[in-house]
């Protein structure tokens, strides 16, 4: 049976065609390529079949189908004005043959036949995929889930499963009763079949109800140039429009606006508190244990929460079920492993490691302030898939990452990531399906004070437990509605300082633990008022209980906040509830189609975070301090109300967004000037409750498929603060000031160009306006020292920042059916060594004693990278 | 192999070494032309002012010492009995006390001062901190990298210095803090064959310790402890004369001047805080949220100086790499080679 499936490479190709008495198979691409071009149609021809077609020239362009066809044993037929199926013509005849003089086919009973195409590959849907039987000259397309649906006669058929850069799968359905259909692609060793992968519905982005929603399968990523020789989710997504970074070295980015704690950044459902490695050069995310990236930065979901600003929702790759594999990379400063395979029938096993070493080089070069520091990091990640049977799986996801990191010989910072999950996921009759998730989260971060005799070690903690139970319900009534709940438990570590030798003086010190639980209920559900009318409906409702056990202070009432202004203090026992707050989330998205390739769509959500990352230093860092909202810091609240405009050209080859915002932002956390956020028994006399709002638009002009493609983007954004609190000095003069991420004007540019099917070239270019500064404002004397008086806070701008990134990506030779696959990446950092300014610092010279101004670039030239990449299976 | 580590390491050296600093020129135009109170008493009468002026516009790497004064009317310290020690000006911006006045450790006093406009400031009530004495100092040979130039290339070397410590016994009173600032003679050698040079020099290092040196007791209340008070480089072979005063300053005294000291040490990198206007225990009266910069310090003051014989220090640390610097070849007189340095012995190196 399985040699009748035999799989046939499904050609996709695009090149021009070239004036040539015979149809060669290098040639057709370019001549298939013009007629997409032309008609907006792809045509899908099995390799198999190409040489029985006629020779077909430039002058053929228009009547391509009827040209390869006229004469030979081949017909055709046309899917929706998206594709047209070349298929051997006897199976039609037969077909018809069979059916004439017996039952008509009207009289036939139907039956409704649901699938599933997957990836093999990336073990994930295949949106976009085309399922279709030449002999009833039907086709269907399967939706954003890679799912379809189709009504078909009683009868024997060829199914034809096919999806570009894949195998086509060819199966003999017997359809005699309703039936599922679940098929699993294989990535094609077609050559052509590589020039274009595209695992979504071609018109996605103007059809979907999600405004503001991107996702980046892996596939996608790679082709992006990689930074010090590392495929970087992260990275790519700053890339996006709305996505941005305060600055090289600094932890997480920023999206509409929001602070990098306002981001939910989840693996496998489980929340990531630092995603950064190496300050950002790296993020904990490992390219070969990544499947695909999805960020949620207008509409969130109602199946998520707990941030103001987006959802970063990473999900990794599942063993293969049918062959080993080993995969990795080696660069200079950093190298990974991986395998996955099948366990046995119903258990498939990922995992891989990687390390970074870059210290042996830092220790040769000549200057004393390097080759004194030391900086490293490892990571692994395990994913083991489990079918229990028809209805049930599981899998277990984890990850453990550990930095270090020490700079001169004073001072080192670590900090340590562990991630686990276990999902359950059952169908429970023919049409629920629940989805139990039960995550584990710590972070685990630490100050090294190396100098003796205060040699000390200020450790600080997350430890989070998360249950979060999603139903789906897909009858006819109500189907897409997903409902839930979701709990999760938070002990944060908020100081413990030790001295770290038995000869140290320091004294030890502990800062009260914090504890809180943090619950949420949610349901969505499609919404379909007509075919041009869609949305999705959604509501969700959070509740946060700080707990004890923790002494909270009592301040006088009418003055501001200070250890001075104590009056009592209240010890609340273990289990005992401080303070709790509630809210209610809804989120409505509306999207309605002018036509097939026009769309407008609008959204409206309210976010509550009650987890807050306090910094005031010049940008985020790994060992900054997170804090759960208490009877002093509420909840940080949000409504974003988005509008986007959607339009695709060139039969959805070109897209265009324009899409804008307004977010209010009524609470959110902010430091007084000066403040002091590590080990303070007293730290909410530092924290203030200010408001904001954020609003700006976003432009995408994005060119899919093609020898050249990729995208350019244009950024308009603001965000400003308020803190002008009812007791207490203002900041700002309790005027509106911007965030220190606040930069209005943002360009990417995004390209890749790939001549030929084994070498590609990708370039990117960001610029964007300096981030806000504080200047000084004048010099003062106090017991002879010099300080610097300075302006009110941000009211001033660092240098534009701007940068151009190359690369190369040189796939080796392979031959078909080669188990072995290679590839290697060149690519330039800052390619035009610009040093942009990371900030500015004022600082007396060692000289003279007077202070100076000083720009600070992190990285300040042009830097390559080198990474060999290979996979065996 | 070793071509590839070369190339490794010339990859990664560019990327460490392009964390790169720059001076540049900014032209600020702003200033708010702040109102600045520097106010120090405690047991040193020389020691003790109160300096009332406006801020001067910051420029980078210059330095304007014209600060503009502002009319007063009154400026006194008032004692938390009751008794007003009053203050006069003896400079545009500068109030000496009137009469001779002893602050106890223990009491509390505050700052009042009165504007010509009529404005008045106060400052917090602040506690006196107690005395503490500077045991003994210690001097313990280190080896440090040091970057010299030769022509124009930068390199480093690694020398030895004497990590000068002050001996304290923290009387375990609270928190406060010690400012301690350090200066010192050094006796430098000079060769020649005039049998009638004068070859030894004697130069003032007004400071030895790289910045502020604002030390918190919060690890040392009530034990003996050493506090770093500087370098001193073993590379010569005369004297080194030490000069130390410590200053111990109450809690508010101390969190001031540790915001400075984090000011003053900012580098900008993601580790430092966001600048912000340094604010200390001095208000307007009525308006508390104008403001008022500088502060009201009290302080005891002990000194304590000390021949170090770097002979001595080298001696006990064999093991080191030591290194001599050659003895400069004078005529006469070492203040051919040393510019800034005289032949004549101060106090100290009299016999």
């Amino acid at each position: 049976m399985k040699a009748i499936f035999t799989f046939l490479g499904l050609v996709l190709v695009f090149f021009a065609v070239s004036a040539q008495q015979k149809t060669d198979p290098n040639a057709l691409p370019g001549l298939l390529e013009r007629y997409y071009e032309l008609s907006g149609k792809r045509l899908l021809i099995l390799d198999k079949d190409v040489a029985a077609l006629n020779a077909v020239t430039v002058g053929d362009l228009e009547i391509l189908p009827e040209a390869l066809t006229a004469g030979t044993p081949y017909s055709f037929f046309a899917f929706r004005e998206s594709y047209v199926v070349i298929y051997p013509a006897y199976l039609r005849e037969r077909y018809r043959q069979t059916t004439d003089g017996s039952v008509a086919a009207d009289e036939k009973k139907i039956f409704t036949i649901k699938g599933k195409i997957r990836d093999n590959e990336m073990k994930t849907m295949l949106p976009g995929a085309l399922f279709s039987i030449p002999q009833l000259e039907l086709a269907a397309q399967a939706d954003v889930r890679g799912e379809f649906t189709i009504d078909i006669p009683e009868g024997t058929y060829i199914g034809y499963f096919s999806s570009m850069g894949k195998q086509t799968e060819q199966r003999i359905l017997k359809i005699y009763r309703d039936q599922d259909i679940d098929v699993t692609l294989f990535e094609s060793v077609s050559e052509l079949d590589l020039v274009t992968v595209t695992d979504r519905a071609i018109d996605a982005n103007v059809m979907s109800t999600l405004p503001g929603a991107t996702r980046l399968p892996m596939e996608e990523l790679k082709l992006l140039p990689p930074l010090l020789g590392e495929v970087d989710v992260v990275k790519s997504m700053l890339l996006l429009p709305g996505v941005s970074t305060v600055g090289e070295g600094a932890s997480g980015f920023n999206v509409r606006g929001g602070g990098v704690d306002q981001n939910l950044i989840l693996m496998d459902g489980t929340p990531v508190f630092n995603p950064s490695h190496m300050f950002g050069f790296f993020s904990i995310f490992n390219q070969d244990a990544v499947n695909d990236a999805t960020l949620y930065k207008g509409d969130i979901p109602a199946a998520y929460g707990g941030r103001l600003s987006s959802v970063l929702d990473i999900k990794t790759k599942a063993g293969d079920t049918e062959r080993w594999s080993l995969n990795g990379g080696v660069g200079f400063l950093s190298s990974r492993l991986g395998f996955n395979g099948p366990l046995s029938e119903k258990t498939q096993v990922m995992a891989t490691a990687r390390a970074a070493y870059p210290t042996w080089v830092l220790q040769k070069i000549p200057n004393p302030s390097v080759n004194g520091s030391s900086t490293n990091f490892l990571d692994g990640n395990l994913r083991i898939d489990h079918t229990i049977n028809e209805r049930n799986s599981l899998v277990l996801s984890a990850y453990t990452s550990t930095d270090y990191f020490r700079f001169d010989s004073d001072t080192a910072y670590t900090w340590q990531t562990n991630l686990a999950s276990l999902k359950w996921k059952a169908y429970w009759g023919e049409n629920l399906g629940t989805e139990i998730n039960l995550s584990y989260s710590g972070y685990r971060y630490s100050v090294l004070g190396e100098r003796t005799p205060l040699d000390f070690e200020l450790q600080s903690s997350i430890d989070y437990i998360g249950l979060q139970q999603q139903f789906e319900w897909s009858g006819e009534k109500l189907e897409g509605l997903q409902f839930g709940y979701q709990i999760g438990s938070y002990q944060m570590g908020m100081g413990d300082l030790k001295a770290n030798s038995s000869e140290s003086l320091v004294n030890p010190e502990l800062i009260q633990d914090e504890q809180g639980l943090e619950g949420a209920m949610y349901f969505q559900m499609p919404w379909k008022i007509n075919d041009r009318l869609e949305g999705q409906v959604g509501l969700r409702y959070s509740h946060f209980a700080a707990m004890g056990p923790k002494e909270v202070y009592l301040y006088q009432s009418g003055v501001p906040m200070e250890p001075e202004t104590i009056t009592d203090t209240v010890y609340y026992n273990s289990g005992e509830v401080i303070k709790s707050y509630g809210g209610f989330e809804p989120r409505l998205t509306l999207r309605y189609a002018f036509t097939e390739d026009f769309s407008l769509k609008a959204s409206v959500n309210r976010s509550i975070q009650y987890l807050h990352l306090l910094t005031n230093n010049f940008a985020s860092a790994p060992v900054d301090l997170w804090k759960l909202s208490d009877s002093y810091v509420q909840p940080q609240t949000s409504w974003q109300y988005a509008l986007g405009l959607y339009k695709n050209l060139n039969q959805n080859k070109i897209e265009t967004s324009l899409e804008l915002y307004y977010k209010d932002m009524p609470s959110i956390v902010e430091y007084r000037d000066g403040a002091e956020l590590f080990l303070n028994p007293n730290l909410e006399t530092d924290l203030v409750m200010g408001s904001g709002y954020a609003y700006g638009s976003e432009f995408l002009v994005k060119k899919n498929g093609g020898k050249v493609n990729g995208w350019v983007s244009y950024t308009y954004s603001r965000t400003l603060r308020k803190v002008a609190p009812e007791f207490g000095e203002p900041i700002n003069n309790g005027e509106y000031f911007p965030a220190n991420w606040d930069q209005p004007h943002d360009v990417t540019v995004v390209a890749t160009w790939q001549p030929v099917k084994r070498v590609s070239f990708n370039a990117t270019f960001n610029y964007r306006t300096g981030r806000p500064i504080t200047l000084p404002s004048g010099i003062y004397d106090i017991g002879g020292e010099i300080v610097i008086d300075y302006q009110e806070r941000n009211q001033a701008r660092i240098p534009d920042y701007h940068r151009l990134d190359l690369g190369l990506t040189y796939y080796f030779y392979q031959k078909k059916n080669s188990d072995f696959r290679s590839y290697i990446t060149f690519s330039v950092y800052n390619a035009y060594a610009r040093r942009n300014a990371f900030s500015w610092f004022f600082q007396p010279s060692p000289e003279v004693g007077i202070p100076k101004s000083y720009r600070l670039a992190v990285i300040g030239t042009m830097i390559p990278s080198v990474t060999y990449n290979f996979s065996i299976r | 192999m070793k071509k590839q580590y070369t190339i490794a390491a010339l990859l990664l050296a560019l990327l460490s070494v392009s964390s790169c600093v720059d001076e540049i020129n900014l032209e600020i135009v702003e200033s708010n032309q702040a109102l600045v109170v520097d106010a120090w008493m405690g047991n040193v009468p020389e020691d003790t002012y109160v300096k009332i002026y406006r801020t001067v516009p910051y420029m980078s790497g210059i330095l304007n010492p014209d600060y503009l004064s502002v009319p007063v009317t009154r400026v006194e310290i008032e004692e938390k009995d009751g008794q007003t020690i009053p203050f006069s000006q003896v400079e545009p911006t500068v109030f000496k006390q009137t009469w001779s006045f002893q602050p106890s450790p223990g009491k509390s006093y505050r700052l009042l001062v009165e504007t010509a406009e009529g404005e008045v400031f106060e400052s917090s009530w602040e506690v006196m901190p107690p005395l503490v004495e500077i045991e003994d100092i210690v001097a313990k040979a280190i080896e440090k990298e040091v970057m010299l130039t030769s022509g124009a290339e930068p390199f480093f070397q690694t020398q030895t210095f004497a990590e000068v410590r002050a001996k304290l016994t923290d009387p375990g009173l609270g928190e406060f803090g010690y400012l301690i600032r350090t200066s010192g003679i050094t006796e430098l050698y000079t060769s020649s064959s005039n049998d009638r040079c004068r070859c030894v020099c004697f130069e003032d290092d007004p400071d030895i310790f790289a910045g502020m040196n604002v030390v918190s007791n919060k690890n040392f209340q009530g034990v003996s402890f050493q506090a770093t008070i500087g370098d001193v480089s073993l590379s010569y072979l005369g004297r080194y004369f030490v000069s130390t005063k410590v200053k111990t300053l109450n809690k508010s005294g101390l969190d001031y001047l540790n915001r400075v000291n984090d000011q003053q040490r900012n580098t900008g990198s993601i580790f430092d805080p966001a600048p912000s206007r340094v604010k200390g225990n001095i208000k307007k009266k009525g308006a508390e949220n104008e403001t008022v910069l500088g502060g009201f310090f009290l302080f005891q003051e002990s000194q304590h100086e000390q021949m170090l014989y770097r002979s001595q220090i080298r001696s006990s640390a064999i093991g080191l790499n030591h290194r001599i610097e050659p003895l400069p070849v004078v005529v006469g007189s070492c203040t051919e080679y040393y510019f800034g340095a005289t032949a004549i012995p101060p106090d100290p190196f009299l016999p």
